[in-house]
């Protein structure tokens, strides 16, 4: 075990595989915000399937999710709720990026442990700055500005 | 094959509207019954207007089955269940079908609004057989009827549903918004596309698979709450204008529309405004099909 990764703590005696994972249904979505977060030095995947996200990430250990709402199998509110309920996964930063722009879907997010919301289409440096911040205790903040 | 029928109980948006201004179209929420041949009635929604329905169905002299389907718990269609008699009718049966939340379960998302501080009757004094049913996105059988149930772009979980039988559908939607646009309406592109803007510009509007859902149905009842200039006025409000909903009713091919969901603030003669733009909008897409508001009493059959 590399005891000198900050992330052990935080994420169970397992070291991430990788910083980010992106659940996304729409593909396109998908690969523009792993291109766009792998040019500001993260390293990203994402999925398209909803369903196996979350066995994804107890299996991966991503710092942080970027998570859609409106997807088909599982919705990004129950599955923000499934990663905040896990003991394994609950420390894990949640990011959700949906078009929906409802303050109470904002709100209910926010309740069920989600760290940032932002809606579609949102500024590039907004999103980077939001993901520093939540990976800065983490990883000293050493991306490309 | 006996054809499908869909009646009006409800067809208002927000608050139930009584009054000489909403006579023509009625002022009841939201509630429409669809009624498949030889199978038990399907009840979308349960805003005020399920309660005429419930009156004539207790005229009826043999136990009443029924699927209730609930596209969101906002009160315009929620409201008129607990003054629901057949429900509390013994020998009745009813299976009502709508979203948990994360924290809430169907059963008691319904049960909240018959709690004493606000109604005198509990959901446990329903006498009828009923029964909860929580759904998620996705495809259902009921007796034969397909149901395909997707979230739209409204506040909370909220459904429209698609209903298919003997080759037949029927779409419900009564609270949806187009996706903002903004960036890609208002921006100039610039000369050099850098990854940001691309990024910054691309649109996941769920378009195409909306239009998908509801490709080719033979009736099309969609949210039309909004002239485009009031719309713009209540972006984030969860409806749409009526240029929006003709708009996917073309691109979706679908036979019939039914211009649904009237604002609370609109009179019949400005329903009658809507509906007129909206059959001059179709003309211009050069696509010719029946489009009508929504109005209690009425009955569509296909």
């Amino acid at each position: 075990m590399d005891v000198n990764n900050n992330m052990v703590g935080m994420m169970n005696q397992k070291t991430s595989e990788y910083d980010i994972l992106i659940v996304e249904d729409n593909i396109e979505q998908a690969h523009l915000t792993k291109l766009l977060v792998e040019e500001y030095g993260f390293s990203a995947h994402y999925i398209t399937e909803s369903a196996k996200a979350l066995e994804t990430i107890q299996h991966s250990r991503p710092s942080v999710v970027i998570l859609d709402l409106m997807m088909p199998e599982l919705d990004g509110l129950r599955l923000c709720q499934q990663i905040k309920d896990s003991d394994d996964t609950k420390g894990t930063k949640i990011i959700i990026y949906s078009g929906k722009m409802y303050e109470s879907d904002q709100r209910k997010a926010l309740e069920l442990g989600a760290d940032a919301f932002f809606v579609k289409p949102t500024r590039a440096n907004l999103l980077i700055t939001k993901i520093k911040e939540l990976l800065h205790p983490l990883q000293n903040g050493s991306y490309k500005n | 094959m006996d054809p499908i029928k869909i009646k009006f109980w409800g067809v208002r948006g927000s608050i139930p509207t009584p009054g000489p201004r909403t006579l023509r179209y009625g002022g009841n929420t939201s509630c429409v019954e669809i009624t498949f041949p030889g199978i038990p009635r399907f009840i979308v929604d349960a805003g005020s207007g399920i309660r005429e329905l419930g009156k004539e169905l207790l005229a009826s002299p043999n136990p009443e089955k029924g699927h209730i389907f609930l596209s969101h718990f906002h009160w315009d269609h929620i409201q008129g269940l607990p003054f629901f008699k057949p429900a509390f009718k013994p020998g009745n049966h009813f299976i009502i079908y709508g979203s948990d939340e994360p924290n809430v379960d169907l059963t008691k998302i319904i049960s909240m609004q018959m709690d004493p501080i606000y109604f005198p009757v509990a959901i446990q004094d329903m006498g009828a057989k009923v029964e909860f049913q929580s759904i998620q996105e996705g495809t259902i059988d009921i007796d034969g009827v397909e149901v395909q149930s997707r979230y739209m772009n409204h506040p909370g979980y909220t459904f429209g549903f698609r209903f298919s039988h003997g080759g037949k559908s029927v779409v419900y939607i009564s609270d949806n918004e187009p996706f903002r646009q903004e960036y890609t309406q208002s921006e100039v592109q610039p000369k050099t596309v850098t990854l940001e803007d691309r990024f910054e510009s691309f649109v996941d509007n769920k378009e195409e698979a909306l239009i998908e859902f509801i490709a080719g149905a033979d009736l099309l009842i969609h949210d039309t709450q909004y002239f485009p200039e009031e719309y713009e006025q209540r972006v984030t409000w969860g409806h749409s204008p009526y240029t929006y909903t003709v708009d996917i009713a073309v691109k979706g091919q679908v036979k019939q529309l039914i211009l649904f969901h009237h604002d609370p603030d609109h009179d019949d003669a400005t329903v009658d405004k809507m509906v007129d733009l909206s059959r001059e909008r179709l003309r211009k897409h050069n696509y010719a099909i029946p489009c009508n508001p929504a109005q209690e009493g009425a009955v569509i059959e296909i």
